[in-house]
């Protein structure tokens, strides 16, 4: 446990010292002030600008924990790093561990500085309080928590190009999964059984946006935020074990 | 070579005047024709590549390009009703690019733009947040281009419902109708309402105005004894009591204070 922590702190040092981090935070903050004044365009519309403020936060997420994350692995292997540390008594797992934890807790950082940020432009333009905006970036962090898994493992057997590409494919494909499969269960057969296959093996990302609801005041109830948070800790745990499983078979 | 920091600094400032310079002169040269209109996008294109951000995908369609295109409808009619129903499609939920184009289309010179701003109108109140300024701008409509008496009697009390509604259209919506000269008819559509209506809000609400609109005629029937009384007009609506007209003043279900106007009708204090 102790091992995973030092891990993890570094890790997280690490990341929030990157250059790249400081760039897309002064772009979300640039973003902030384009919704703000898209708002005043769309006479102070408050669903504008909480679909603005909601759709920034996940996207410069998304942008940071792909930059960030698609060569954690990676490049601890490139720099043998990797060699030091093993070299003391840590396992793989520890260390995979470790470092989703690090990369996890900078982005919940950068993700609720971008909040409280989003939060104050919606309290200061008469939008009151808005939970269930918090609550829809609290769904975001779940897809964060599957998706900084997601990289941890491809950055364990792919190049970083290679990562971000996977990813990204997966990202689109895990926000279409419905409408994949709807398109599908119209033409049927064998093609529709392989779709329903990847239906529900690959990460269907769709139950982690619920931000159109949030912006026009539609409540989810309980057991669908337990269902989504279920969900990705299972799917983040399967992830996390197979980047320990390929890289225990890596040669160091 | 040495070059001091000042002719740095000057250089650079002239290399980002040469820039502005430089695009000025393009934005003057360039051809100038008619604006092209943007490209209809496909629907599921969109929402396969928005990450599920519908909402804002509607909102920055919506505020980008539909927005500008209602006042003239410079792409034409049909551009338009694509565009809007892109971006109802988008996100149904969305209120302003209804109740926008209900305020607006009227004034244009799309074909039969008073029905057509009607049935954007009615498919907001169906399919959009609860907005005061769908159903209230749907019952403008009604009243001043179809004179639709019971459909803006409808929306107005909808819109008065709103619990964002501010204060003056509450006080609109609820008052509509209750002038002397047109209060027989507000009358008729409320009864037919509170008769056909399967809704109990509704009915209660409908039964309501009803009972509001007897209230006006029974306190103006009062006034008019008061002037055969005393030879003139109560001062205030307090005089009937005072005066030994009526025992106690009714009470209005919506919450206004009733007051008299000099020429002896009743209405509302403003």
């Amino acid at each position: 446990m102790k091992n995973i922590f030092v891990i993890a702190k570094n890790t997280f040092r690490e990341t929030i010292r990157d250059r790249i981090l400081y760039g897309i935070v002064g772009f979300s903050f640039l973003y902030v002030a384009f919704s703000i004044l898209l708002a005043k365009v769309s006479l102070g519309e408050i669903v504008i600008l909480k679909s603005f403020g909601l759709a920034g936060i996940y996207a410069f997420g998304i942008i940071i924990t792909i930059f960030l994350g698609a060569s954690i692995i990676y490049k601890e292997l490139e720099r043998r790093t990797l060699y030091f540390v093993f070299s003391k008594p840590v396992s793989r797992l520890q260390l995979i561990l470790g470092k989703f934890f690090g990369l996890y807790a900078a982005i919940v950082l950068v993700t609720a500085l971008m909040t409280a940020v989003y939060l104050a432009v919606i309290g200061w333009n008469g939008g009151g309080f808005d939970a269930l905006g918090l609550l829809s970036v609290f769904f975001e962090l779940l897809e964060m928590a599957v998706f900084t898994a997601l990289l941890v493992f491809f950055s364990t057997i792919a190049t970083p190009l290679t990562s971000t590409i996977a990813a990204v494919m997966l990202l689109f494909g895990g926000h279409s999964m419905s409408s994949v499969l709807r398109t599908a269960s119209q033409i049927g057969g064998p093609f529709y059984r392989f779709i329903q296959a990847v239906y529900y093996i690959f990460p269907n990302l769709e139950k982690f946006d619920i931000r159109s609801l949030a912006v026009h005041h539609i409540a989810v109830s309980a057991s669908v935020v337990a269902l989504a948070a279920l969900y990705a800790i299972l799917y983040t745990a399967i992830l996390l074990w197979l980047a320990n499983f390929f890289l225990k078979r890596k040669e160091l | 070579m040495n070059i001091s920091a000042a002719l740095k600094r000057t250089g650079i400032l002239l290399l980002l005047a040469g820039v502005i310079f430089l695009q000025v002169g393009y934005d003057r040269a360039k051809p100038q024709g008619q604006e092209a209109e943007a490209p209809q996008l496909s629907l599921p294109m969109v929402k396969a590549f928005d990450l599920g951000l519908d909402s804002a995908a509607a909102g920055f369609y919506w505020v980008n390009q539909v927005i500008f295109e209602l006042p003239t409808l410079k792409y034409g009619f049909d551009k338009f009703t694509e565009d809007l129903a892109f971006v109802n499609a988008l996100d149904p939920r969305f209120s302003f690019p209804y109740y926008w184009t209900v305020l607006l289309l009227p004034d244009t010179n799309y074909p039969d733009a008073a029905n057509a701003a009607i049935a954007i109108g009615t498919r907001g109140v169906q399919q959009a947040d609860p907005d005061w300024r769908v159903s209230f701008f749907l019952a403008t409509t009604y009243y001043l281009d179809k004179n639709d008496w019971t459909n803006a009697a409808k929306y107005f009390n909808l819109a008065a419902q709103d619990p964002g509604a501010p204060f003056y259209i509450v006080r609109f919506s609820e008052n509509f109708g209750i002038a002397p000269n047109v209060r027989e008819r507000t009358k008729e559509v409320w009864q037919a309402i509170a008769q056909s209506s399967d809704d109990p809000v509704t009915k209660a609400r409908a039964e309501a105005y009803v009972a509001r609109l007897d209230m006006f005629d029974f306190l103006e029937q009062a006034v008019r004894v008061y002037k055969q009384q005393y030879g003139k007009f109560p001062a205030k609506i307090g005089d009937l009591v005072s005066g030994g007209i009526l025992t106690a003043l009714p009470q209005d279900p919506f919450g206004f204070q009733f007051q008299i106007y000099q020429d002896g009708t009743v209405g509302i204090v403003k």
